[in-house]
């Protein structure tokens, strides 16, 4: 409204000038005039100018005089002008020869110019149209677009239109035709990209250019607020603002360049995951309470690293000491520099409070130099007394970073120029491309003003003396787009290609051209086109979908194009061309081999976790000795995935917890709550006296339970989030509770828990098992409990399960994946020889005691251990045969690698089963295979 | 003379009578798009009407486009023959083309709005969030609103996570909340519970009692209803210890009674004691079923309304950020309209008239908007949609009942019919028959198999009646319907997959032979002269993609291109996975699954045993730790690799991480080798493309690229592959119905005709009924129980229902999207899914359908031999060939100069200082520097050290000889630019500073750097600029200024 002269006495009168239907648009006029005035009065209160007034002060001022040395003036580059400029243009013009040079070569397409004609004769100028060179090859196709029956041009020598399939192939086509032209001997500089809608393509004329080497330019740098230096300050301030949340403070950490390096010691990610599990949510005491609670947890970690699970899992079971400090490092450092700062002061306080802050803990460099000083420019603002709210002021932060970095754009020289259409009004370039010329691209929707709508403009128009401020009318945006797309075709002295990205190259969906280009092909032609005629057009050239079309087969843009066309060219010649290819991508080569060994080959490779035998000392020196004491689950495990086997135990790998997991309790923290807290309750118990528990036992044991499980929560968590954990704690106690009423009702007088937690296979109880064949085998391993009965003849173990019942009976070894029952058996009798109790071990049983596990148990019990003893010993043997021996190839099954956390190390399931398939006939998969005989 | 239509008389008065509104019914084929540009063109004709002034609003963008053309053709085509008044205004309507609101609902709300955000209550410069922003945004508020409303949240969130509700369950619920907010007001409110004490003890003395009550022979046999007594008394006891209201709690939650009608035996207990003892116990059961339903009602209830915060903390989120979402767009018009009236009259003077396409899968929102905006601006502003005055001939609604499929998205059919009914009562409802699209015995297959099935319900308007199609004049005969079988002596494949797997593999082999033998005869785009079909005549609809691999997998095997439109399997693909991998293992080096995982995928190619050897020669799983000596020779290259890329991922853009990957590994061509490696390539690729659109939806950061791509793999919502064929390629097409939906396409098969599946209980229910909607929420089931709101089981049957009325729909539309053929794989005779509903083709009475049997036997077709291997180049020859261009071209013409050579940072802020004081300071002396620094320092931002600096080195320069001179200079310009083409080259610059003296001028640049040739050479090239312009330059000055003072050098004007 500045830039019309529209001030708040206009806005006021329009407001009376419109009929009874535009009651609302009136009391906004009233409203933006209200507004305008108060503007207005800060601006002069602070003592500031507003920048369009600068030009409205020159116009009144005796501008002549200061133009009194000029010979002449010469004015160039605008198609229109507003009230403003003309009022300048008007005053400086009064004393000084003036010339005007307004792109106006007739024809529909140039309407938009007209008024400004109309304006410039009224001043008294003549207008003088230059002789134009004949209309030939490209040129005289320019000419006629928009006319409405235009005669056929003489030719299309140097237009080509591009369909490609999607933005990112539609530049790459683009830099193919520069490079092409580059060879011609048109250098860099006289090409010109000019984009209609340069957030669309600016990541990717970046990737694409920078990897075909084509030097360019854009018009206009980039913005501060983009480089890492300014969204990390942007962050901080969000990070303060959202007081601390914790996504917010881990977007400002993942981001900004710390000062508190980070190397070697835990990365965002870790930290993301860290902080979700300490149920950190987010204000500067939930942060220090919360990092002080993961440094507790290191210390009570006994070995910080990895563990195993109930499962036989890797688990990690303590957090890694040294991303917990770094953490609470970065933490630290983040909450000493802006937690004092206030929640709302004047923006000039508060941008000295965060440039302090920045700068203490961002890094230097030239960019956050750069940010640092326009931050600081803020300080300026100290007159203003006005209290910003934290939000505001990010608003205004992001005003101030809206500048250019410095040093500006870059020189041109050498360079293709890439800029919007208007910074390229009238350059010319021999070469000149106009991409997106797609529909609701270019031309762009026309869009009313939110503001002011058409007919307010029209109503201020009416105030205005001079009738056109120049307020822009969205009923005239399609003409001003016509022009816009005349004047950038005419830009094109030898060459002009028009692209467009033919659909979305997510879905594959098409796209519609521009109508735009159905106007460039009547206008070569002198007929009608419709998007049919448009495909056949001669020069319309359809690009390819597939990764490797003929044109980037026949001119590499870059190496990873290269790379494609030798593949994409070796691939029909089978085996030999593959070969042939890979002498020159030596790198694919190995991956190649992975690939081929892996998803095409019927053998077990070593790509599928077969070891080769050069490693089967390594193999026993490293992981497992031939005579030593092995543990049950390990074995199962291997039963039930070798591959799994090999990650978690050979490897020990202990998976990263996902993050969405850390927010409530995952299944394996679940079973190790469960088995503390059993385990210290129960020895509590025992020094109470309560054993065997009776219902009349039951008022003492509760509180004895809680405190067990307040101890271990003292040690273990809480994880997540509040609530989750408390309903997640109130479930294990209440599971826990009503399996010990259950105890004390049904089992009182049938069984003596006599031992909890009890190693096995040390020294002090070997556990020694002679199969058959006469080879020893020694277990290790750890027994939760054992109890005997009253009068000591019996005796069973009880391993306690947190998860859900499998189904089906007891006694069964299910290809060998249920071979702990039977070793605890084992393990139990010599427990029980082992301290002089002449009991009969009756059975192993799993008590999956929650709910979720229905209260229920498996057993094994000794008459099962007399029909499976050789079943139990041939799966045993197989197993460790094929430990020994390296064998640790995949056996993915949708139940079994639904649960595993080594997914990710498989590839997805559906492809992993079938190549797994391809090799079951492998005679090193035979011995395994033949677990499955074994129920 | 061609035979007029059956409805001719309808479809005119659909065209011309401009004073009516109407709801046209269009079935399948009937050429409605045809009508809607007759009815555009008569509004213009008229003149009461110009282009901008009609909305048409149509189901999708590329539909918009389409009518769009439509419309310019027959602009086009009409002023050709035009004459009178009617030309202007068809030449008006060509110039308005672009202004012409043919748009989809959401751009057109989007239009609207921006027309009165004020009014609206949006953000005027609001943009729309797609959708994939929009599922970055609902990730991000998710968990940052957890984590800030769990502090106080209600207690039944613990309860429900100590019952077992997963975290999961209620982001599911949180979502479907968002997608129905405007319905939020009908969500279930908690009812009070009965007191529950009573209920407590009753069952802690009566359940003993009646164990008690049992004869001592029940108790001493094995007794099923004893059984079950003591297992509840047993538990009774088990609770006793606990607090009273914990008791309940778990007697409501956990109290395992079981249906008594048949437990016990009469021998034992007797009949009367059994009988009384089964109802007492029955009667118990009931009571605390009952109060459970409420617990659980409550339960379910209340966090759904505690969810409620998490779709005002997204709508807060949308708000701030200034971005609408597709359901906003409607929302916030539909209030728009509804509550500024004074808003809406301005819109009915805009908009003459409103033509609605599709409107049976309209959302209810839109079809309000609909009306609003058609109403006679001469009425009183009514309060609802569904008493709205309309204006005569202002809207017209094309829809046909019977293709209602987008159930999912909110359409609703009864809405449809009270929109029918309003609209019939103030304009008229008309029906059309004929069929343009299909040929004459697939008319009537269609019409035999749905006139008898189609048929609507006692219970409410959820299914039209079924409208027989008529045959167009000049349809041809054609074929009848392509009924696959399998051979009677044939044993059938067991399995549902193997089943599928056959039947994929006979259509692929029909398909391949059909196209080869040119047995499909199809009519080209004139509908008249027929030639053989080619593949990319062919499509495959299914109900969804999920079972489309086998599918695929066959016309592979066969030999025929396809193409799968929207399948959903790329995070299944290895080459997904494995990159997935790579990437999450460049961003977090303490992941070690993630390593090992992309260690041995063909990115990287380590074989597995390297792992073992690395860990026992003492070496961590971590490529930020030293690898051991002797490591593997794959993972020794592989180990920098992730270094590096690890430690650039913050300072360059995803992308070029992404690339660095690919480039370092050579993986695109391990994968372009193989067979199907351009799909492969083009999987990969498209990372690249997903990190582009997660830039432009502002998360740059590499970071955020493998959070986004792992938490769409974790949270299995899968997206269709990269396409590498795509429409008019001559490829088999594979997609769903819904997707077909106002398309046709010669040669249609449908296959996996017996799929069926139940739909899973929806988080939430929804029934929209006007005036009483309602809502049911569904935690799902945990343990014995079912978390759901006491509505639900009602809605859901209710629902079945209706869904059930709209998988026949489904199936309608499914075959009349075809022209020439129409194949069904009835292999195996379930009557289940879509199979039940071809029983009318298979009657004695059907139309000629035509039956084949496959033959099982039939081999594969044999694979190509091999090529000759071709010429390769070398990458450095390439590379070689590529740098020659490159040189070529980088050869400037221009000397451009003010930014060649320019300093960045520091010395680039102190130069900028410095110059822009030199250009304003007084000349009178090294005075005038603070002045001058000062003013520029304001104008710049600057202060501290540097404009101290700059003071300093201002008063030297303005101290030196130059500028002593040139204040006493006749005249003195600073920052003069030049122009101009010396020897062909173009020098531009600007001057620091010009003198003139008697002898001529007198050039001088300013320097803070010491100079070198590069300075000297501009300094020469200005001059000779100068001097072109016709100046006489005598003398040029390079004044360099630095620490120890300032130095003048004289730069000869020759080189
Ligand atoms: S995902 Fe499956 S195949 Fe892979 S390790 Fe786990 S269980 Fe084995």
């Amino acid at each position: 409204l500045r830039t019309a002269g529209v001030g708040p006495d206009a806005l006021e009168a329009a407001a009376t000038s419109g009929g009874a239907e535009s009651r609302t648009s009136a009391a906004k006029l009233v409203e933006l005039a209200r507004v305008a005035r108060q503007v207005a009065a800060s601006l002069a209160a602070a003592g500031f100018v507003h920048p369009t007034d600068v030009l409205w002060e020159a116009a009144r001022a005796e501008t002549t005089a200061a133009l009194a040395e000029c010979a002449g003036l010469a004015v160039y580059g605008f198609t229109e002008w507003n009230a403003a400029e003309r009022a300048l243009l008007r005053v400086a013009t009064a004393g000084v020869p003036t010339e005007c040079f307004v792109p106006a070569e007739g024809g529909p397409a140039f309407e938009p110019v007209e008024p400004l004609l109309g304006w410039l004769i009224d001043q008294g100028y003549r207008i003088e149209r230059p002789g134009v060179a004949p209309a030939i090859g490209l040129r005289a196709v320019v000419t006629r677009l928009f006319a409405a029956a235009p005669p056929p041009a003489p030719g299309t020598a140097g237009l080509e239109i591009v369909a490609a399939p999607g933005e990112e192939r539609e530049v790459r086509e683009i830099a193919r035709r520069l490079l092409a032209a580059a060879a011609d001997g048109i250098p860099f500089e006289a090409m010109g990209l000019l984009v209609r809608r340069p957030e669309t393509y600016r990541s990717a004329i970046r990737d694409v250019f920078d990897a075909a080497g084509i030097p360019y330019t854009w018009g206009v740098a980039p913005r501060l607020g983009e480089t890492r230096a300014g969204r990390s300050l942007r962050l901080l301030v969000s990070a303060r603002a959202e007081a601390f949340a914790r996504a917010a403070v881990i977007e400002f950490l993942a981001t900004a360049d710390l000062r508190e390096g980070s190397a070697g010691a835990g990365s965002p990610a870790e930290w993301d995951r860290l902080s979700r599990e300490a149920g950190i949510v987010g204000g500067r005491s939930d942060w220090r309470r919360g990092l002080a609670r993961l440094a507790r947890r290191i210390e009570a970690a006994a070995a910080p690293g990895t563990g195993v699970d109930e499962e036989g899992r890797a688990i990690r079971t303590g957090p890694p000491p040294d991303a917990v400090r770094a953490l609470g490092r970065v933490v630290g450092a983040l909450l000493d520099a802006t937690g004092g700062l206030p929640e709302a002061a004047p923006a000039a306080e508060l941008a000295s409070g965060f440039l302090r802050a920045f700068r203490r803990l961002c890094r230097r460099g030239d960019e956050a130099e750069q940010v640092a000083g326009h931050l600081a420019s803020l300080e300026a603002l100290a007159p203003l007394a006005t209290v910003l709210s934290l939000e505001e002021f990010a608003e205004l932060l992001d005003a101030v970073l809206d500048a250019p970095v410095e040093p500006g754009p870059e020189p041109r020289e050498g360079k293709v120029f890439v800029g919007e259409l208007h910074q390229a009004l009238g350059l010319p370039f021999r070469l000149a491309v106009i991409p997106g010329l797609v529909e609701q691209g270019f031309p762009a929707p026309p869009r009313a003003d939110p503001i002011l709508l058409d007919d307010e403009r029209r109503r201020l128009h009416a105030q205005v003396a001079g009738g056109r401020p120049g307020l822009g009318l969205a009923v005239r945006r399609p003409a001003e787009e016509r022009l816009a797309f005349r004047l950038a075709a005419a830009a094109a002295e030898e060459r002009l290609v028009l692209s467009y990205p033919r659909l979305d190259p997510a879905s594959g969906r098409p796209r519609v051209p521009s109508f735009f280009l159905l106007r460039v092909a009547e206008a070569a032609t002198g007929q009608p086109h419709d998007f049919a005629a448009l495909d056949a057009f001669p020069v319309h050239r359809r690009i390819a979908l597939v990764p490797a079309p003929v044109d980037a087969l026949a001119a590499p843009l870059d190496a990873r194009e290269w790379l494609l066309a030798q593949a994409t060219g070796a691939r029909p010649a089978g085996s030999a061309g593959r070969a042939a290819c890979l002498a020159l991508a030596p790198r694919a080569a190995r991956g190649r081999a992975a690939l081929e060994a892996r998803e095409h080959g019927d053998h077990v490779s070593p790509w599928d976790g077969l070891l080769a035998d050069a490693l089967r000392e390594t193999l026993a020196a490293h992981h497992r000795p031939a005579d030593a004491p092995v543990a049950a689950t390990p074995l199962e495990a291997y039963a039930a995935c070798p591959f799994r086997y090999y990650l978690a135990h050979a490897l020990r790998l202990a998976p990263a917890v996902e993050p969405e997991r850390a927010l409530t309790m995952a299944p394996p923290d679940r079973g190790l709550l469960l088995h503390a807290v059993l385990a210290r309750a129960y020895a509590a118990f025992a020094e109470a006296g309560l054993l065997p528990l009776s219902p009349a036992a039951m008022p003492r044991v509760r509180p004895l339970v809680e405190a067990a499980f307040a101890d271990v929560e003292a040690a273990f968590g809480p994880k997540g989030l509040a609530p989750f954990w408390a309903g997640e704690r109130a479930r294990l106690l209440a599971d826990v509770l009503a399996a010990l009423e259950a105890e004390a009702r049904d089992e009182a007088t049938a069984w003596v828990p006599a031992a909890f937690e009890v190693g096995f296979g040390d020294e002090a109880t070997p556990v020694v098992h002679v199969l058959a064949s006469g080879r020893r085998l020694a277990f290790r391993g750890r027994l939760d409990r054992l109890d005997l009965s009253p009068e000591g003849a019996r005796a069973r173990v009880i391993d306690y399960k947190s998860g859900r019942h499998p189904g089906g009976a007891g006694g069964r070894l299910a290809r060998g994946t249920a071979l702990q029952l039977p070793i605890y058996r084992l393990a139990a009798e010599a427990v029980c020889r082992a301290r002089g109790v002449e009991a009969r071990v009756e059975e192993a049983q799993y008590y999956f005691l929650t709910r979720r596990g229905g209260r229920r148990r498996l057993r094994f019990r000794a008459d099962d251990w007399t029909a499976r003893r050789d079943d139990f010993e041939r799966a045993l043997a197989t197993v460790l045969d094929g430990i020994a021996a390296g064998r640790f190839f995949q056996n993915p099954a949708p139940d079994t690698c639904r649960a595993c956390d080594y997914r990710m190390a498989c590839g997805p399931e559906r492809e992993r089963i079938a190549w797994v398939a391809r090799k079951r006939g492998d005679p090193v998969r035979a011995a395994y295979a033949e677990l499955e005989q074994i129920e | 003379m061609r035979r007029p239509l059956a409805d001719a008389t309808a479809r005119e008065r659909a065209a011309t009578d401009l004073d009516t509104s109407f709801l046209v019914e269009a079935p399948a084929g009937s050429g409605k798009t045809t009508l809607l540009v007759a009815r555009i063109l008569a509004w213009i004709r008229s003149g009461r009407a110009t282009l901008p002034e009609i909305v048409a609003i149509t189901f999708t963008e590329k539909a918009a486009a389409e009518l769009r053309l439509r419309v310019r053709e027959a602009i086009e085509g009409a002023l050709a023959g035009a004459g009178g008044a009617e030309r202007p205004r068809l030449a008006q309507a060509l110039d308005d083309l672009e202004l012409t609101p043919i748009r989809t609902i959401h751009a057109f709300c989007g239009d609207l709005l921006r027309q009165r955000p004020v009014e609206a209550g949006v953000d005027p410069g609001f943009a729309v969030a797609e959708p994939l922003q929009t599922a970055l945004l609902l990730d991000e508020t998710w968990e940052r609103w957890l984590e800030a409303a769990a502090a106080d949240a209600p207690p039944a969130l613990q309860e429900a996570v100590a019952l077992g509700v997963p975290v999961q369950v209620l982001r599911e619920l949180a979502e479907r909340l968002v997608a129905e907010r405007d319905l939020l007001e009908d969500l279930p409110t908690p009812v009070p519970e009965a007191d529950g004490a009573d209920l407590n003890r009753e069952a802690r003395t009566r359940l003993p009692a009646l164990l008690e009550a049992a004869p001592a022979r029940a108790r001493q046999a094995v007794d099923s209803l004893v059984e079950h007594l003591e297992e509840l008394v047993a538990w009774v006891r088990q609770t006793e210890a606990l607090a009273e209201a914990d008791q309940l709690t778990a007697l409501l939650t956990e109290l395992p009674f079981r249906s008594v009608a048949k437990k016990g035996n009469q021998v034992n207990w007797g009949r009367e004691l059994l009988a009384r003892a089964r109802g007492e116990l029955g009667e118990l059961g009931e009571r605390v079923a009952a109060a459970r339903a409420v617990r659980l009602h409550n339960l379910a209830a209340t966090l759904a309304r505690w969810l409620s915060g998490f779709v005002a903390a997204y709508r807060e989120r949308l708000r701030r950020l200034g971005l609408l979402d597709f359901h906003d767009l409607l929302a916030f018009t539909r209030d728009l309209l509804r509550d500024r009236p004074d808003v809406r009259r301005d819109f009915q003077s805009r908009y003459r008239t409103l033509l609605v396409d599709e409107f049976q899968d309209t959302d209810p929102l839109q079809l309000e908007i609909a009306f609003f905006l058609a109403e006679d601006p001469a009425s009183d502003a009514a309060a609802a949609w569904d008493v709205v005055r309309l204006a005569g001939g202002r809207l017209f609604l094309v829809g046909d009942p019977k293709q209602s499929i987008y159930r999912f998205r909110r359409a609703d059919i009864e809405t449809y019919e009270r929109a029918r009914s309003v609209l019939a009562a103030q304009g008229e409802a008309l029906r059309l028959a004929t069929n343009f699209r299909a040929v004459g015995r697939l008319i009537d297959a269609v019409n035999h198999t749905f006139t008898g099935q189609m048929q609507p319900p006692d219970d409410g308007a959820y299914q039209p009646a079924y409208a027989p199609i008529v045959r167009a004049p000049d349809t041809i005969e054609g074929e009848g319907p392509l009924l696959l079988e399998w051979p009677a002596d044939q044993a059938a494949p067991a399995g549902v997959e193997a089943r599928r797997a056959r039947e994929a593999a006979a259509l692929a082999g029909l398909v391949a032979r059909a196209v080869a033998e040119g047995a499909w005869p199809v009519r080209d785009r004139t509908m008249r002269a027929l030639r053989p079909a080619r593949f990319g005549d062919v499509v495959c609809l299914f109900r969804t993609l999920g079972g489309a691999a086998v599918y695929e997998d066959a016309f592979r095997a066969a030999g025929v291109p396809y193409r799968t439109v929207g399948g959903r399997h790329y995070y299944a693909r290895s080459e997904v996975g494995w990159a997935l991998a790579a990437l999450t293992a460049v961003e977090d080096p303490y992941d070690p699954v993630a390593l090992v995982a992309a260690l041995r995928s063909p990115f990287f190619g380590v074989p597995d045993g390297a792992f073992l050897a690395h860990v026992a020669a003492g070496g961590e799983v971590s490529y930020l730790a030293p690898l051991p000596a002797g490591a593997d020779p794959a993972l020794a290259a592989a180990w920098p690799v992730l270094r590096e890329l690890h430690a650039r991922r913050t300072r360059e853009s995803a992308t070029a991480i992404v690339e660095a990957l690919y480039a370092a590994t050579e993986v695109l061509a391990t994968y372009a080798l193989d067979p199907h490696g351009d799909q492969r390539v083009a999987n990969l690729l498209r990372i690249l493309d997903t990190a582009r659109a997660l830039e432009a939806a502002g998360r740059p950061t590499f970071r955020a690229l493998v959070r986004w791509l792992a938490a769409q793999d974790a949270a299995g919502y899968d997206e269709s592959e990269s396409p590498v064929a795509e429409e008019g390629d001559d490829v088999v097409r594979l997609l769903t119905v819904h997707v077909a939906k106002g398309l046709e396409f010669p040669v249609v098969i449908l296959p996996d005709l017996e799929w069926e599946r139940r739909a899973d209980t929806p988080r939430l229910v929804v029934d929209r009924r006007p005036h009483a909607a309602a809502l049911g929420v569904s935690l799902g089931k945990v343990g014995d129980w079912k978390v759901e709101t006491a509505n639900l089981a009602e809605l859901m049957e209710r629902e079945e229902r209706r869904a059930e009325a709209e998988r026949l729909r489904l199936f309608y539309v499914a075959t009349t999207r075809a022209r020439d053929h129409l194949v069904l794989p009835l292999l195996f005779g379930e009557p289940r899914g879509f199979a039940a509903f071809c029983a009318p083709l298979l009657g004695e009475s059907g139309p000629a359908a035509r039956r084949l049997l496959v033959d099982p036997d039939a081999p594969p077709p044999a694979a190509a031999p091999p090529a000759p291997v071709p010429v390769l180049t070398s990458r450095e020859v390439w590379a070689a060939a590529r740098e020659t261009v490159l040189t070529r071209g980088r050869r400037p013409t221009a000397v451009v100069h003010p930014g060649a050579g320019r300093m960045r940072g520091e010395g680039a802020r102190l130069g900028a200082l410095v110059h822009a004081a030199l250009a304003r300071a007084d000349l009178a002396g090294p005075q005038a520097a603070d002045a001058a620094v000062a003013a520029a320092a304001a104008v710049l931002g600057e202060h501290g050290e540097r404009v101290a600096q700059a003071r300093r080195l201002v008063e030297r320069a303005l101290g030196a000889a130059p500028y002593r001179q040139a204040a006493g200079a006749k005249r003195a310009l600073r920052e003069l630019p030049v122009a101009a083409v010396v020897d062909g080259q173009l020098v531009e610059g600007v001057v620091d500073l010009v003198y003139e003296t008697p002898a001529g001028l007198v050039a001088v640049e300013v320097k803070l750097a010491p100079a070198d040739a590069a300075a000297r050479d501009q300094l020469r090239a200005y001059c000779r600029a100068l001097a072109a312009a016709g100046h006489r330059v005598t003398e040029a000055y390079l004044l360099v200024v630095g620490a120890d003072g300032a130095d003048a050098i004289r730069v000869p004007l020759h080189s």
